[in-house]
């Protein structure tokens, strides 16, 4: 019997042991949550694998979405394992809010590259590194140019004109949804959308309801409906309609009504890298850096000197290109981190309203 | 069992595998508890959120989708297994590959065949249209039909091979009798032969009923938007929401069901006994039969063969043609997804326009998927290295206190983490590891999935153990023999190829993982499931359709080691010999 446990003992001590090999520290690093798909792929190349080779800093690059649990974690347990996260506002203003993340000092970023960006770029909780827009797409197989097509939101609702199965963002999360969308079909004009009328949105979604086939969550779900699922039209993210397209699946973009979003690169509180973090957001707002970036995903600079690297016809791709940003709006994503008489933020209103209405 | 002593080493024996799940499975649902009403104080606001009308229709439907596939799994399951019991003996081995292969196979991966399967555009609309049959593709895909596909797809195999279990055990005689005494082959079934098929059916479906609960991947891969599951609702508080108890309160709710399910099967339980929460489990875990069928290399059903001579000539064929059928379902998303694996471009369209072993190439060659497996198999080996340890030696313990109260209150906590559904575990688990300072460690992972293998190895140990005569240990020792060498030269050879079946069991389940995990990770351990779901949700390349092929090989090396000759034993007792 002795014997017996004194061998359980010596396993256990091996199995020990050799966990304890694998978890080996690292110095002068940085750890990022870069998001998943052609975004993880276009930080990594344009941003990532040129400042290693510059700094000798090693980057661990997390290609997933960041999700609160990631940053709350750090609140429970004092024990934050990333040093930056591209995220967007509605998603960064309750966290600021909440204290987890570090207020940016920009002193301590390039003053020469802070000066060129825009002042919506640079918030008190993050840089801003890229725009994205959630545009109308159409299948180029059953829109082709030269035929009448939808060219707003107003005529994507209208199924008896425009016939075709139809996709619409899901909006389960509250930070984003096809709400603004709804009330431009119903005849907001686009600089009077907010504050958001929910109640109005929702009844115009009413009538849209019978005709999307599926409410998509993720970018994967977006492609893969115009992919194989069948999909005539639907509203998606800009970068993966250009991806579509680059698949053999061309799809047309209505830049009519185009909503505009940022991405911000922010930093957790307790980050143990603070001055790689820094060094990295310098590096990533080179105005050659973001054309790199911008070429590789088709998402548009947040620094405007990058259009000086852009070749026109790419340019002329994206949302930021003058163009096509008189055509569209920014989401106001402050307006969604508002918080209410109840406490609770108009994101968790919209996120409980959304699934009351579409279990309906 | 009258030694107190031998009784004291099996406790000893237990203790180990107890200690782990007591920390780190029944604490964390305690915690959860906790957390729900925000422990110390007791705040009733996150419970009164749960049940507002818009979250108990969707616990409601939850509850409804759970039961509706349950349903369904046992009406497919049931004639299927019939098929399996009456097939010849080749015809049976095939059949029951195709019901062995999706169960060792990743659910992911299944549910993504799905998708390219049932699109507008995908694998069957474009084979119906091609034939000519439909003009307009049919609706498949994002919708209840979708989605019950899918889950009933992953569910048979946990229902149909219980139900064959007990099938066998059916004595052939009987039918014979029964007809004889002029019972007509409706009545026969109805009062004979269903009957004895009962323990099968309620273990089976209790199982899936569960495990349908605490689903989400799958019903949001392949469902409506409506069908929104109470996991849905955890999963995206967790992402987005500050509102650490109301995940927490939902996660309650939901255990509180499955809680709930349990004590309904048990009121039905023939004779309920003071303290039968193990037996409980044992009956409504359809895996332990499972697990012996898996382990056998003998497929034997003798109640088949007597209904063959029986003439029931019509019946018969369309039994099989149903059996032919239900193999082409359960194959069919293995065969698509390797066919579009070897797809030359970007997409995933089907069928492949040009054909190459690039996305092979691209998986082989890419650092970040090299770093995944890596990973992946390390975490395999050492959670497989200490279930093997920790369950093995608790299952000898429960197989020696067997018919005591202790045994049965062991051999139910042991079971426990494979009852209730891993998204409540994970969120447990994601708070109590934080805590101890584990989140994120490969550590933690370790520990993790060791809890979640612990019930698959003990239910297969457990069977082993209490298979064999207890008097070969005493004639060993008898014979002078110490504990430890009767264990090692008389106990271990016995059960040797049960033992191969947990190790495999444990390693396959640590390779697979995907809920938990993804709760407990942190960004530093991506596992090649965590990566698989991420790539999924990113982006729809064959690079994920090549990395499924390679990983459906699994199974068969898998049946092939299971299949290597070696010392095998004449079992005596049934398989259904229940130890407790």
């Amino acid at each position: 019997m002795i014997r017996m446990i004194a061998n359980r003992g010596a396993v256990a001590l091996i199995v020990g042991f050799g966990l304890a090999l694998c978890a080996v520290a690292q110095t002068r690093q940085l750890a990022i949550i870069a998001g998943g798909g052609v975004l993880g792929e276009g930080v990594t190349k344009a941003f990532v694998e040129p400042f290693e080779k510059e700094t000798g800093i090693k980057v661990r690059v997390i290609r997933d979405q960041v999700s609160t649990a990631k940053y709350m974690l750090q609140k429970e347990s004092g024990n934050i394992d990333f040093d930056l996260a591209g995220n967007t506002g509605a998603g960064s203003i309750p966290l600021a809010r909440q204290g987890v993340l570090e207020t940016i000092d920009y002193s301590k970023l390039d003053k020469a590259l802070m000066a060129r960006l825009p002042a919506e770029a640079k918030k008190p909780w993050g840089v801003q590194y890229f725009n994205y827009a959630f545009v109308l797409g159409l299948d180029a197989a059953r829109f082709p140019a030269g035929k009448p097509a939808p060219s707003n939101w107003a005529e994507f609702w209208d199924v008896k004109k425009f016939p075709g199965t139809r996709t619409l963002q899901n909006a389960e999360l509250g930070i984003q949804g096809p709400l603004e969308e709804a009330l431009l079909a119903d005849g907001v004009p686009m600089d009077k959308l907010y504050p958001l009328d929910v109640d109005r949105a929702f009844r115009s979604l009413d009538r849209i309801k019978p005709s999307i086939r599926k409410w998509w969550k993720v970018g994967s779900e977006q492609m893969q409906l115009f992919q194989s699922g069948g999909v005539a039209m639907g509203m998606g993210f800009d970068g993966r309609f250009i991806a579509l397209t680059q698949a053999n699946k061309p799809v047309r973009i209505v830049w009519n009504q185009a909503k505009t979003i940022s991405l911000y690169w922010t930093i957790p509180k307790g980050s143990k890298n603070l001055k790689e973090a820094y060094e990295f957001i310098s590096f990533a707002t080179r105005p050659d850096r973001q054309a790199e970036f911008a070429k590789l995903t088709g998402y548009a600079p947040a620094n405007p000197d990058a259009f000086q690297h852009i070749p026109k016809e790419l340019a002329e791709q994206m949302v930021t290109y003058p163009d096509n940003s008189k055509l569209a709006y920014q989401m106001n994503q402050e307006w969604y981190s508002e918080i209410g008489a109840d406490g609770k933020t108009n994101a968790d209103r919209i996120a409980q309203r959304w699934n009351e209405w579409i279990t309906k | 069992m009258k030694n107190p002593s031998r009784q004291a080493v099996a406790w000893a024996l237990a203790l180990p595998a107890l200690l782990l799940l007591v920390v780190f499975f029944f604490y964390p649902l305690l915690r959860i508890a906790g957390l729900s009403v925000g422990f110390p104080k007791l705040l009733l606001a996150d419970y009164a959120t749960v049940f507002n009308p818009v979250n108990r229709m969707i616990a409601v439907r939850t509850f409804s989708i759970a039961g509706i596939i349950t349903l369904v799994t046992l009406l497919l399951a049931y004639p299927m297994a019939a098929f399996l019991c009456q097939a010849h003996s080749m015809a049976r081995k095939l059949a029951m590959l195709c019901v062995v292969i999706p169960f060792l196979t990743s659910f992911l991966v299944r549910s993504y065949a799905w998708v390219v399967l049932l699109g507008d555009e995908g694998a069957i609309n474009s084979a119906l249209r091609w034939l000519g049959l439909i003009a307009d593709p049919l609706e498949l895909l994002y919708n209840r039909f979708g989605m019950s596909v899918g889950m009933v797809h992953i569910m048979l195999p946990l229902l149909v091979l219980p139900i064959y279990a007990s099938m066998r055990g059916i004595d052939p005689m009987q039918w014979k009798a029964t007809q004889a005494l002029g019972g007509g082959a409706l009545r026969s079934f109805l009062t004979v032969y269903l009957p004895q098929t009962y323990a099968g059916i309620r273990s089976g479906c209790t199982l899936v009923f569960i495990l349908s609960l605490g689903f989400y991947i799958t019903p949001a891969m392949l469902g409506s938007s409506r069908d929104l599951m109470l996991g849905n609702l955890i999963a995206a508080n967790v992402e987005t929401a500050t509102h650490y108890g109301l995940s927490a309160a939902i996660a309650f709710v939901l255990l509180a069901g499955t809680v709930l399910v349990f004590a309904a099967v048990r009121r039905r339980e023939p004779r309920p006994q003071p303290g039968a929460l193990a037996r409980l489990f044992m009956h409504t875990l359809g895996l332990e039969r499972v697990a012996v069928a898996l382990s056998r290399r003998r497929w034997r059903c003798s109640a088949g063969r007597v209904r063959r001579g029986g003439g029931r000539f019509k019946a018969r064929w369309l039994l099989v043609l149903f059996g032919v059928l239900m193999c082409l379902y359960l194959l069919l998303p293995s065969m698509i997804v390797v066919v579009a694996s070897f797809n030359g471009q970007d997409s995933l369209a089907f069928p492949p326009q040009q054909w190459s072993l690039r996305w092979y190439r691209f998986l082989l060659s890419d650092e970040q998927w090299a770093l995944a497996g890596g990973l992946s198999l390390k975490i395999a080996l050492a959670s497989t290295a200490l279930t093997m340890l920790l369950g093995t030696l608790a299952s000898y313990g429960i197989a020696r206190l067997r018919g005591t109260r202790a045994g049965r209150v062991i051999y139910g906590a042991a079971l426990a983490p494979m009852v209730v559904p891993s998204v409540v575990t994970a969120l447990g688990a994601f708070a109590v590891l934080s805590d101890m300072g584990l989140f994120g460690t490969m550590v933690g992972v370790v520990i993790m999935h060791t809890c979640l293998s612990i019930p698959l190895v003990t239910v297969l140990m457990v069977a082993a153990f209490s298979s064999f005569d207890e008097r070969l240990e005493m004639a060993a020792q008898s014979l002078g023999a110490s504990r430890w060498r009767t264990f090692r030269r008389v106990v271990v050879p016995l059960v040797a190829s049960s033992l191969l079946s947990s190790l495999l069991m444990a390693f396959l389940h640590s390779f697979d993982e995907v809920v938990l995990t993804s709760f407990i990770a942190g960004t530093r351990m991506m596992t090649v499931p965590l990566k698989m779901w991420e790539n999924i949700r990113n982006q729809v390349d064959p690079a994920i359709a090549a990395l499924s092929s390679l990983l459906i090989l699994i199974p068969f090396v898998v049946l092939a080691l299971q299949g290597l000759p070696g010392r095998r034993r004449p079992r005596s007792n049934p398989p259904g010999g229940l130890p407790v």
